[in-house]
């Protein structure tokens, strides 16, 4: 330890046009240090400091020294090869608390180690249950209609069309499905029941909630020529707080063609694909009156032939 | 100073162990849905009566086909469930709406068939992809 005189310590700063910490950040403690150091509030330092401190204000250790009073530390220092306590108070620069320089964690420190590291994973545990939450909070409800159609149908003959609604909302709202037949196609039935208009616009108005499904049988005629294209389209709308629509998408051409609804390759024969295709996607117009038993008969035959006189299905054995 | 050191190992474990149960607890989904998984085995493959097991996962299909094969000139005496078609050595089915579970079918033969002369073809949509799938027994 050694004993600075802090009026040399700020003269030879002063002289050389040093800031307080500058100084303090090459002897690697605080500013607030540096200052007590220059009150001589706190002159007793430790040499190691004392030795940066003198090498940043370019003059030797002893310039910087009370006269008369370093040879007596150095001496203390000496003796016996033990270290000499330095009777220095709470405000002595080495227990500033705020010295820069690095500092051994005293046991208070450490004993707050552990429970910072164990708030971190409760408070990503928190977030993370706050995600969770936000994530299942109802978002704007959406809307979809999709319509599921044969690609053809031989001219007279009943398909059926299937429209889903999937309204993410499960509560209770105002349905309504607007469908418009194509010109010279007109409805057979529908489950539930359509409200028809005019020229072909089907109407079904309900109050449901979650997922609605319209299925119905229609028939389309051709004039002169056979392959025509007809087209379907429609709407759905639902209101709740407010209105939303959306266009019923999905399959909206079908061709008249001389080939069954069901022989989706049109090969004059229906597959075991096919067949089940049937079940899965148009099993719910059965109530409706289609003929799924002749479409099996024609699965366990050989095939079916179209015959344009009678404007029906002929099934081979 | 060993005491210190321990209690900053000791925290970093235990946050790791936290980490992991938030980490799961993000990623915990309901319960896995089941494959719509369809498998098929015969009871009794030989002599009169022939019993086909089909085990129908969850989701189900919407149909099913179970085609049979039998050796030709066989006589089918009796099958429960009845059969769309039978005759030419093949006996079909087409199960509509068929539940999850187990679904059986029996048919029984006029002459005791012989090991291995029975065979079946299972045919359905994935209830999940839409794909076709086909299962042969054995």
């Amino acid at each position: 330890m050694v004993q600075v005189s802090g009026p040399r310590i700020r003269g030879l700063r002063e002289g050389l046009e040093l800031t307080q910490l500058y100084l303090a950040t090459v002897v690697g403690v605080t500013t607030e240090t540096i200052s007590r150091w220059e009150r001589s509030e706190s002159p007793t330092i430790k040499k190691e400091n004392g030795l940066k401190l003198a090498a940043a204000l370019e003059v030797e250790l002893t310039e910087l020294l009370v006269p008369g009073v370093e040879a007596e530390k150095t001496a203390r220092e000496g003796a016996g090869g033990q270290s000499v306590e330095e009777p220095v108070g709470p405000s002595s620069a080495e227990h500033d608390p705020e010295t820069v320089s690095p500092v051994r964690p005293g046991p208070g420190r450490q004993s707050f180690r552990p429970l910072l590291w164990g708030l971190i994973p409760i408070v990503f545990l928190i977030v993370a249950w706050f995600l969770r939450d936000l994530s299942s909070v109802p978002q704007p409800f959406t809307l979809e209609a999709i319509r599921v159609l044969p690609t053809h149908s031989a001219p007279g003959q009943v398909f059926p069309v299937v429209i889903r609604v999937t309204a993410d909302d499960e509560n209770s709202s105002s349905l309504l499905i607007r469908e418009q037949l194509p010109p010279r196609c007109v409805l057979v039935s529908s489950l539930p029941k359509a409200l028809e208009a005019a020229e072909g616009q089907l109407k079904w108005l309900g109050r449901e909630g979650g997922d609605v499904q319209v299925v119905y049988l229609a028939r389309c005629e051709t004039q002169a020529d056979v392959q025509t294209q007809v087209s379907f389209r429609g709407s759905v709308l639902l209101r709740r707080e407010r209105h939303q629509e959306s266009e019923i998408v999905g399959a909206s051409q079908l061709e008249l063609q001389p080939f069954h609804w069901a022989d989706q390759d049109r090969d004059q024969r229906i597959s075991d694909e096919e067949v089940l295709d049937v079940h899965d996607d148009f099993g719910v117009a059965e109530g409706l009156g289609l003929d799924v038993d002749r479409i099996e008969e024609m699965w366990l035959g050989s095939g079916y032939r179209w015959l344009p006189e009678q404007q029906a299905f002929e099934i081979l054995p | 100073m060993g005491k210190g050191v321990c209690g900053a190992v000791m925290p970093v474990w235990m946050g790791a162990l936290f980490s992991l149960v938030a980490l799961t607890s993000l990623v915990a989904v309901p319960a896995a849905r089941a494959e719509g998984e369809i498998t098929a085995r015969y009871l009794a493959a030989q002599g009169r009566e022939i019993v086909l097991e089909i085990q129908v996962g969850t989701p189900a299909p919407g149909s099913l086909i179970v085609i049979q094969r039998t050796p030709r000139g066989s006589s089918l005496q009796k099958a429960v469930p009845l059969p769309k078609q039978s005759g030419r050595g093949e006996i079909k089915w087409l199960i509509r709406q068929p539940s999850p579970g187990t679904l059986t079918l029996r048919t029984t033969f006029a002459e005791p068939l012989s090991p291995g002369a029975v065979s079946a073809v299972i045919r359905c949509k994935d209830p999940l992809t839409g794909k076709m799938l086909t299962i042969k027994v054995p």
